[in-house]
């Protein structure tokens, strides 16, 4: 048996795949699956916790930020509540999109939004967690590549940091930060309202710790003429989030790697695969297609 | 604001430029999880995606000359 087959023992037998998504639906309950008690609760208390904090604070009217036309069931699944799957959808069931009627926001309305957006971030590393812990021996063992991936949202480039891998957080941060920055200055703040650019403002979210900062300290400005490069700024934003997902998986996956001793991931040229075609002996560099899938080895 | 369509193309090809070289670089990081691999193929990674879009400029403005003009 493999170093890499050992670490994929499943622990009691349970299933990966289904301890993430139990987790989707209910925070904690994947933990709970895998006979983690304390975990469980402590993912439970802490994403249901802050969830609920952000309804409580925003009497559940984040969702009234969309505009009517896009109210429809499916709407918020592009929002980053859509991470604690169970918690949207009971705010969903619960307030919707509101009476239809025009009411004032609740004055920790931006605050309440920012926490139930958080829960869903925090719920989908849960779930990475959750992953993990089932092919781990030791419980300890799943944070290791699970903790890069939350301090990669707290500040892109924090996690390969963490890893050792220097020059490529600081380029990672000064890419996606520097992204964001210029696209705040294109749309001069503007992009830095949930309200007004819901579906935008989801993406940038996920820059995390740099996006919260600058709309705590930039998001509350007035836009009282026309923005030229208003659109470019958008973009800007959102696609440094987007891009930060990127990294974020990047962190995990170096992290599962030296974790389960797998080779590093590694696209292979038309030319490397000739010439690997070609060589007599198989290459020294581990391709990625010789990885054990989970489903080999849990049967 | 009224500013010269030259001055607005050149800010939208730096804008492109710039965005293109996030997304690019994050390409190369997701799949090359060795700094020295990614380094080797990022300027073919670039070059690929500065081209295709290129491309993809030249196939929108002979779309748009062939039948948005019609109206």
């Amino acid at each position: 048996m493999s170093a890499a087959t050992h670490n994929l023992q499943q622990a009691g037998g349970a299933n990966a795949g289904v301890a993430a998504v139990l987790t989707w639906f209910l925070p904690g309950a994947g933990h709970l699956y895998l006979g983690r008690g304390l975990h469980a609760l402590v993912v439970f208390a802490l994403v249901e916790g802050l969830y609920f904090a952000g309804l409580r604070l925003s009497a559940g009217m984040t969702f009234e930020f969309l505009d009517a036309e896009l109210r429809t069931a499916v709407a918020p699944l592009l929002s980053p509540e859509a991470g604690n799957l169970g918690g949207m959808l009971w705010q969903l069931k619960n307030f919707g999109f509101g009476t239809g009627q025009m009411r004032p926001w609740p004055e920790h309305m931006v605050l309440g939004s920012a926490l139930s957006a958080t829960s869903g971030v925090l719920n989908a590393v849960a779930m990475a967690h959750a992953h993990t812990l089932a092919r781990v021996a030791a419980p300890a063992d799943a944070a290791r590549p699970v903790l890069p991936v939350l301090l990669t949202w707290v500040c892109p480039g924090l996690g390969h940091l963490r890893q050792g891998r220097t020059a490529r957080g600081l380029i990672v941060f000064a890419l996606l930060v520097g992204l964001f920055a210029l696209g705040s200055v294109l749309a001069e703040g503007s992009n830095l309202s949930r309200e007004r650019h819901f579906y935008y403002w989801a993406g940038q979210f996920l820059l995390g710790g740099p996006a919260l900062i600058a709309e705590a300290l930039f998001g509350s400005m007035r836009v009282t003429r026309d923005i030229p490069y208003v659109e470019a700024g958008l973009v800007f934003g959102c696609v440094a989030g987007l891009l930060n997902v990127l990294a974020m998986i990047d962190v995990y996956g170096y992290g599962e790697a030296k974790l389960f001793g797998w080779p590093l991931k590694h696209h292979e040229s038309k030319s490397e695969r000739a010439a690997a075609g070609d060589a007599a002996s198989p290459s020294e560099t581990p391709k990625s297609t010789d990885l054990p899938k989970l489903g080999e080895i849990s049967a | 604001m009224n500013e010269p369509a030259t001055t607005d193309a050149f800010v939208h090809l730096i804008l492109f430029l710039a965005i293109s070289l996030g997304i690019v670089t994050m390409g190369v990081f997701y799949s090359e999880a060795d700094d020295a691999a990614a380094r080797a193929v990022w300027p073919k990674r670039m070059f690929t995606f500065l081209v295709g879009c290129a491309v993809l400029v030249v196939v929108m403005l002979v779309c748009e000359h062939t039948f948005a003009a019609l109206g």
